[in-house]
């Protein structure tokens, strides 16, 4: 083995020391005793941004089935800003919920480097390796919460459909290389180019379980039906976690199959991608509406950001690729900053003491979660910080300049336009105008509405404060100078397709 | 192969038929019993694949020491038997629903056994040597698929973990 074989594996080999490390170190861990381990998978997670940046432009690849190309870097680099967010916002979350905090954060970090794996792995065996990897942590996470029936039916759901969705992709995988002979991307794809002449039945087969594989994974309609009762279910910073990161690793991996082995399929996936994309915006902005529930509300505004970045993918121009990279970054900072509020939030309704130890059996005296839209009424007046940084995400998810989100959008649509696709472009910019609608009303709740509720919010640790406002301040430069980073999202895709 | 496509139709027929009986039971050590039989058939398209490894290991592996503990665990959960509310007299091709079935798939085994041992020593499966030696399969699992097959070991170190988080006591 020649010296820097491994290279293009050194991000995800950081994020799992880590996990190691953490998981080490909680079982040393004294009952009662505080270990800083969320420092721990932050050395982890700083170590991987270093070796991504050192590996950029290098283009290494490990064992033929890892390649470190700039596109998955970029994606690596978005998954470590989803885990260090992920990693301060946890905290209130943890300590409320009396969760087991070793395993929290070794099963987040273990999660990540599955999601590193997924968005840089060229062989379809290895994506599904990484899926699993990331799908089984983020299983566990959901179901933390084992005294809360809610979230033991949202994993026990996540669960079965995920296992279900993991077998199509997996038979997909092998129907695949039934065809083609193998699970390599690069040979997927030569083998698929040369026969494009007369398809098969057989090829399309592979095609559409991949595709639904996928389609499970990112939450698109019609395979949308697990993402609000997980999102509702997980604890807060779950939530955020997951509707970010599996959804970066699930797109980077959708584009890589998609845009390069079976490219030469396009006829056949595009229509029914068209379809799916348009379905998802419109049912994830409709049904969020409705939504009484602020974590409801934005998982069928993930299912509907879903769509926006279907759209980029179909699009399939260096812009839309370029455009996907970007939503990604967007998306993650937002979300998580968004689910990092309402973590805090939920923290100020509930007491700790409620919570009963007997698992599986409901606890009794619990308060309400303090999750509805309703219990953001007079936030303003209570707690202005945290009311403005939510202001600040719920805008940028609905795309108002000068947020990053609008300039994410603009792109989207702009690449949908100069595809050809100015339905999907259409249908898109509507469901923006009425998503809208349903963020505001937050808003309108924190700033316009007596809350009925006495003013008792506990100190905002200083690690989730820290990150919210920082969360905020680069979605402020993303929407008003997007350039550099708009520059860097193009240089990566340029490197594979 | 120079396999018959008649064998793999049988063997596809009866794991494609358990595998819908293990679902459609009521009584769910009848479901882990005809799991096994799905196994047990699973099995036989890996030796017509010419895999004679993998149909040993998943003879051993699966149908052995799995389903062992699947039946441990069904019955140290005492789950609850459904009434039966059919004539035990009556011959079973008769009786309603999955006692039917399962005459269907005992008789589907006889005619699977008799073909097997007719055509025993002409099927020719193993005539070309097996592709898929033990030797072979270490081969490709310690230098081709070295990468995932270490990315296996973190997958079950999560599973592992994560059933001990949901399913301790504190």
């Amino acid at each position: 083995m020649t010296p820097g074989a491994l290279n293009a594996i050194v991000p995800m080999a950081c994020v799992t020391a880590a996990g190691i490390a953490a998981m080490v170190a909680e079982s040393f861990r004294e009952p009662g005793e505080h270990m800083p381990i969320a420092g721990l998978g932050l050395v982890g997670l700083i170590g991987a941004a270093i070796s991504a940046v050192l590996l950029w432009n290098h283009n290494t690849s490990s064992f033929g089935l890892v390649s470190a190309d700039n596109f998955g870097l970029f994606v690596t680099l978005i998954l470590v800003c989803v885990g260090v967010l992920t990693l301060a916002i946890s905290g209130p979350t943890i300590e409320r919920e009396r969760l087991p905090a070793g395993e929290h954060y070794a099963l987040t970090l273990f999660a990540l480097a599955g999601m590193m794996l997924m968005a840089t792995a060229t062989d379809l065996l290895v994506i599904f390796l990484a899926l699993e990897v990331l799908s089984l942590a983020v299983y566990v996470l959901t179901g933390l919460r084992r005294d809360s029936p809610v979230a033991s039916e949202a994993a026990f759901k996540y669960f079965l459909l995920g296992a279900f969705s993991s077998a199509f992709f997996l038979y997909g995988i092998a129907f695949t290389y039934g065809v083609t002979g193998s699970t390599h991307l690069d040979r997927i794809g030569s083998v698929i180019a040369a026969g494009a002449a007369q398809e098969t039945l057989m090829q399309r087969l592979a095609l559409g379980l991949l595709l639904v594989g996928f389609a499970f994974k990112v939450s698109a309609v019609p395979f949308h039906m697990w993402t609000p009762d997980a999102y509702e279910g997980a604890p807060s910073s779950v939530t955020g976690f997951m509707s970010t990161g599996v959804k970066a690793a699930a797109f980077a991996a959708f584009v890589r199959v998609f845009l390069s082995a079976f490219e030469p399929m396009r006829a056949d996936w595009g229509a029914v991608l068209w379809v799916v994309a348009a379905a998802t915006m419109i049912l994830g902005t409709v049904v969020g509406v409705v939504q009484p529930n602020i974590k409801r509300m934005l998982a069928y505004s993930s299912i509907a950001h879903g769509g926006y970045l279907l759209v980029a993918l179909l699009s399939g121009n260096d812009l839309g690729k370029g455009a996907v990279l970007f939503y990604l970054l967007t998306y993650a900072v937002t979300n998580l900053g968004a689910f990092g509020v309402i973590g805090l939030l939920e923290s100020a309704g509930t007491q700790p003491s409620a919570i009963s130890h007997q698992p599986f059996i409901p606890a009794t005296g619990h308060q309400p979660p303090n999750d509805q839209v309703r219990d953001y009424a007079g936030l303003w007046h209570t707690h202005p910080m945290l009311a403005g940084l939510m202001t600040v995400f719920l805008l940028s998810l609905s795309g108002f300049p000068p947020m990053a989100g609008f300039i994410a959008k603009w792109y989207v649509f702009t690449a949908a336009m100069k595809a050809g696709y100015s339905g999907l472009a259409i249908i898109g910019v509507l469901t923006s105008v009425v998503s809208v609608f349903f963020y505001l009303r937050v808003v309108v709740m924190m700033y316009m509405t007596e809350g009925e509720r006495p003013a008792a919010f506990p100190a905002v640790p200083r690690m989730a404060g820290l990150a919210l406002v920082v969360s905020a301040i680069v979605i402020f430069y993303l929407g008003i100078l997007p350039a550099r980073v708009l520059d860097w999202a193009a240089q990566s895709i340029g490197t594979i397709f | 192969m120079t396999g018959s496509p008649m064998l793999f139709y049988l063997f596809a027929a009866v794991a494609v038929g358990a595998s819908l009986l293990v679902i459609a039971q009521r009584n769910p050590v009848y479901s882990v019993l005809l799991l096994i039989g799905s196994f047990g058939a699973l099995s036989g398209l890996y030796v017509l694949l010419d895999a004679p490894f993998v149909a040993v290991i998943q003879i051993i592996v699966y149908a052995g020491a799995i389903m062992v503990l699947f039946l441990f665990v069904v019955m140290l959960l005492n789950a609850p038997h459904e009434d039966t509310d059919y004539d035990s007299h009556v011959h079973p091709l008769l009786r309603p629903g999955p006692m039917r079935f399962g005459a269907a798939l005992a008789l589907a085994f006889g005619v699977e056994l008799v073909w097997a041992l007719t055509r025993a020593g002409q099927s020719g499966a193993f005539a070309g040597g097996a592709v898929s030696s033990v030797a072979q399969i270490g081969h490709a699992l310690f230098t081709d698929y070295a990468f995932p097959f270490e990315v296996t070991s973190i997958l079950i170190l999560v599973a592992m973990m994560g059933a001990v988080v949901l399913a301790r006591r504190d």
